[in-house]
């Protein structure tokens, strides 16, 4: 209903005001549309969906709050079906033939890069929630701000556990896309930076599903630890693989698998002791972000489960939008483009402030499977509790 | 033309039509192929013999009219309801499954309800009937034209069919094996079958058909026994007056 | 045998012992190939692995060959139909709490039916059509299935922990359970469908139709009826294929695109309605793959590469595949 009068009050908007610049103050009931393409369908529905939760949450909270600079707030989803060409269309419909107000961002690396070449054309900036691969802001944009930990350090926390526990080879493998490998390079500048040896550095397709090969090769290369930078189905063939082969590693981490909900529970026991990675864990009492708690009572209650990093990411990146507007006293590009830039302000994903070239530094987590629980174990600041590594031998569990 | 009753004919034709696109293949064609005898059906080249096969196997649909066998009408059944009314064929161009072996393409014929076994011994006894005992397990497509058209005619038998329809059977076959098969399809006679022989060579439909059927341009032109046909000065045009590739 | 044939034999004997020594050859350059008997184990780990792949490869073929086979139609939506089988497994496991082997009691009747109904339902509209219709239509319900699952199932990946402990096969070779339970019954069911297609009564008459249809209807066949059952039967061994699937993968409403990708790999490799072909295939395939993982440098990212470069030259060399005779 709500996407219909949104339709409706654009088509009107337009019919009244033909082509000119569509400003906030025009439309019909008071409204600003912010905009967005985010995967409803397609491989990244599922962090995607968790987004779009944390975005229809703060559209009614902002509302009840009286809305951006007076006006009521209606968000425009579309779904880009997780393919970066229908995005690319529809940012381009959403910018110049719905004239939205405002731009939400899309989901996945590789569609935000696309993305921002359209946003950069028309200057409408937005805060790139679904983004965490930093040569997006090596291109000189000035129209895209981070807040999400960058790919390069996904496995920071990873490495540095493999440290302390001893681990001198370890094997990096990653599927053969934009994300896993920047994940894959920080890895390695970490491992060199700490004294680890790389013995093995490999891509795979991204629909592979048989790692038995993989798995003999990287044991034949003398690795101590596995650090693969993959998604749930990857992850999961992986672990179960080396349980049925009976390979055995000192240290597993995957880049996003481990932090998915359903991971523990699709896996049963085999994913014990996994590490993992998150931007953030609605752990009020230990991360300690203002507002926290009243946000993840609030998407607990309306969604039934408590928010992952994905939601939290969005819900955050909406605050410091927020803010920006009302700093910037306009919906004007300019003006909030110098906001976005500027700000200092933390909210429940922690803090946001942007470097020249537009980039956080977002401090992320690692965490460990243990007992069917996702627990912090880095940095120590956050730790929930000790990681238990080495991991014991499938033999022996 | 000798008087033909009702009870003595096995197929009645009735103004069969068949047009593809603008040819008219069959145009209006009424036959009676009677009972328990061998009937030929000749006809220059185009003339719609092998289109009349089609219609009434069910190999082609007919535009319009009507085929009576044993009061039913076949006209637009399916290959295999005609078939399993007892009434089978062979093909001018031969059809045999060319990557089965000659016992295999016997046996393909499923529709018999009987055992494996006697559907073997069946096999084996028509393959003997035929001379090709010694390429029983040899691939269909590696046989000879004259013999791959004794192995379609050892599989329309397979049955124990009350009609066979025989499509230029000769074409192909050595005089030997020829004889053999004409003494062959005189034994299917004796024992009360119907044959209907489509064939080029003059000597095979004049001195072994009972009754012979003439068609030109889709229709009927002339019908009698050979003698009579012979002499019939229309068969006499159609065939060397206006002859047609 | 004509004598280009026995030629091209050679030909592709030659290219093979090339193909396969390859891995070989360039691991030694880079040094990940080994003498010592650690390295030997892992070989023959992989190479086991592998050959337990290809028969579970293998069986998607069969499917899809089969349907091409009788109806040439190029069934796109054949790895829609396995996650169908992944997913009816998934719902038997974790709802009703029924093993997943055991659930292929119910789920094959049902696959069987299901794809009597979809012949009668859309196939038969495009038998006889040119190619490319059966393809699009087929395509169009492969897509539709996505969505339909997806609405269902959401696009979460699922999988089921069936059988995880370690078979050791000999003292270096070790294997995971599920991965040999899979190999047995795909093995047996794509044997049950060729002894069935071999001896039985109705088996004869679709390999008549697949031969040729037009002679199969001579034959007293009715051609209308082979092609249900076909259908059904190539339904039900996708579901099967499913089955083994989810035993082993985690899958989600799309992944089916891959396993259709991979049984025309090896349809093509073996040759067009060839089921011996195809086992042969699927084990080359999955053997090469993991040759190519193992020994070459990052090569696990090239064996998509490989695998269609094996693909490629043996077409070049016997255009009818592995097993394809060349028509007559
Ligand atoms: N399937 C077909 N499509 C188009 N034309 C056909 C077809 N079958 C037969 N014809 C045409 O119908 C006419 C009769 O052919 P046919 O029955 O084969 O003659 P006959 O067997 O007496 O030589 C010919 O002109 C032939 O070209
Ligand atoms: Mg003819």
């Amino acid at each position: 209903m709500r996407a219909h009068r949104a339709c409706l009050a654009i088509i009107v908007a337009i019919l009244v005001l033909g082509a000119g610049s569509a400003a906030a103050k025009h439309r019909p009931n008071n409204e600003v549309v912010m905009g967005g393409a985010i995967s409803q369908t397609g491989q990244y529905a599922e962090p995607a969906g968790r987004q779009v939760n944390s975005i229809k949450l703060w559209v009614d909270e902002v509302n009840a709050r009286g809305g951006l600079l007076g006006h009521k707030v209606v968000a425009r989803l579309l779904d880009d079906k997780s393919d970066t060409q229908t995005a690319i269309k529809l940012y381009e419909k959403l910018i110049t033939e719905d004239k939205v107000d405002l731009l939400l961002a899309p989901y996945s690396s590789g569609i935000t890069e696309a993305v921002a070449n359209v946003n950069e054309r028309y200057k409408m900036p937005f805060v790139a929630y679904g983004a965490a691969s930093s040569p997006i802001w090596e291109k000189n944009r000035k129209y895209i701000f981070n807040i999400v930990a960058v790919a390069e350090d996904y496995q920071k926390g990873a490495v540095h556990l493999a440290k302390q526990i001893g681990v001198k080879t370890i094997a990096i493998i990653g599927q053969d896309s934009l994300f896993p490998r920047q994940a894959g390079k920080g890895a390695k500048e970490w491992a060199k930076k700490l004294g680890i040896n790389v013995v093995l550095e490999e891509n795979y397709p991204p629909k592979q599903t048989d790692f038995t090969a993989l798995l003999q090769k990287i044991k034949a290369a003398g690795a101590e630890g596995l650090i693969s930078n993959s998604y749930f189905a990857d992850a999961a063939a992986q672990l179960r693989q080396m349980r049925e082969l009976n390979v055995n590693f000192k240290l597993y981490s995957s880049t996003v698998g481990p932090g998915l909900p359903n991971f523990p529970e699709q896996l049963g026991n085999t994913a014990e002791y996994v590490l993992g990675f998150s931007q953030w864990e609605p752990l009020p009492q230990i991360l300690k972000h203002p507002g926290m708690k009243e946000y993840i009572e609030a998407y607990e209650k309306r969604f039934n489960e408590k928010p992952n990093y994905h939601a939290g990411g969005a819900y955050g990146s909406l605050l410091v939008t927020e803010a920006a507007i009302k700093k910037a006293g306009s919906f004007d590009n300019e003006k909030l483009r110098e906001a976005l830039a500027t700000l200092d302000i933390t909210t429940t994903f922690g803090r946001y402030k942007v470097d020249a070239k537009g980039m956080n530094s977002h401090e992320g987590l690692t965490f460990q499977i243990l007992r069917g629980q996702r627990k912090v174990v880095w940095p120590d600041k956050f730790a929930e509790t000790k990681a238990e590594l080495p991991m014991p031998e499938w033999s022996k569990r | 033309m000798g008087p033909v009753t009702a009870a003595d004919i096995a197929l009645d034709i009735r103004d069969l039509r068949k047009a593809f696109g603008g040819v008219r293949a069959v145009d209006g064609c009424t036959l009676a192929f009677p009972r328990g005898k061998i009937s030929g059906l000749i006809g220059p080249n185009g003339s719609g013999k092998t289109t009349t096969f089609n219609l009434l196997t069910g190999v082609a649909m007919p535009d319009s009219g009507q085929i009576f066998y044993k009061g039913e009408d076949l006209a637009g059944m399916k290959p295999y309801q005609v078939f399993r009314r007892g009434i089978t064929r062979t093909f001018q161009v031969t059809r045999v499954f060319r990557e089965m072996t000659v016992l295999e393409n016997m046996l393909c014929v499923t529709a018999l309800n009987v055992s494996e076994r006697v559907a073997r011994a069946r096999a084996y006894e028509l393959i003997d009937f035929v001379s090709l005992t010694r390429l029983r397990g040899e691939y269909a497509g590696r046989l000879s034209y004259g013999q791959q058209k004794l192995l379609e005619f050892a599989r329309a038998l397979m049955t124990d069919p009350e009609v066979i329809l025989l499509d230029e059977p000769a074409a192909g076959v050595n005089r030997t094996l020829l004889q053999d098969l004409l003494a062959h399809i005189h034994g299917l006679q004796e024992r009360g079958k119907t044959i209907v022989i489509v064939e080029h060579d003059m000597n095979v439909i004049m001195n072994h058909c009972a009754r012979i059927f003439v068609m030109d341009y889709g229709v009927k032109i002339a019908e009698g026994p050979p003698a009579e046909i012979q002499k019939d000065e229309r068969v006499i045009e159609a065939y060397f007056g206006r002859r047609r590739g | 045998m004509e004598k280009s044939d026995v030629r091209s034999l050679y030909l592709l004997a030659a290219f093979l012992v090339c193909a396969y020594s390859l891995p070989f050859l360039i691991g030694i350059q880079f040094g990940t190939v080994r003498a010592d008997e650690q390295w030997f184990a892992y070989l023959a780990t992989v190479v086991f692995a592998g050959i337990l792949q290809g028969g579970v490869y293998a069986m998607f073929a069969v499917g899809l060959t089969l349907i091409f086979g009788v109806m040439r139609i190029i069934n796109a939506a054949h790895g829609e139909m396995v996650m169908m089988g992944a997913y009816l497994t998934w719902v038997a496991f974790f709802y009703l709490g029924v093993d997943p082997l055991l659930a292929l009691v119910f789920t094959l009747p049902i696959a069987f039916l299901l794809g009597v109904a979809l012949q009668k339902v859309l196939l038969n509209a495009v038998v006889g059509q040119p190619e490319l219709t059966a393809l699009l239509v087929t395509f169009g319900l492969g897509l539709t299935m996505i969505y339909v699952a997806e609405l269902i199932f959401t696009t979460d990946f699922r999988t089921i922990p069936y059988a995880p402990q370690t078979v050791q096969v000999t003292r270096t070779i070790a294997v995971g359970q599920n991965k040999l339970i899979s190999f047995v019954m795909a093995v047996s069911i794509s044997a049950a469908v060729y002894l069935f297609l071999k001896f039985s009564r109705l088996g004869k008459a679709i390999r008549a139709t697949a031969l040729n249809a037009e002679v199969a209807m001579v034959c007293g066949i009715n051609v209308q009826r082979i092609y249900l059952v076909t259908t059904g039967i190539a339904v039900a061994l996708a579901v099967a294929g499913g089955a083994l699937v989810s035993i082993q993968f985690g899958f989600n409403p799309e992944t089916g695109v891959v396993y259709t990708l991979q049984a025309f790999a090896i349809v093509i490799l073996g040759g067009r309605g060839h089921y011996v072909g195809a086992l042969i295939g699927g084990l080359m395939l999955a053997v090469l793959e993991n040759l190519v993982s193992l020994m070459i440098p990052n090569g696990t990212a090239a064996v998509e590469l490989a695998a269609y470069g094996l693909m490629i030259f043996v077409l070049l060399i016997r255009p009818g595949g592995l097993m394809g005779v060349k028509e007559a």
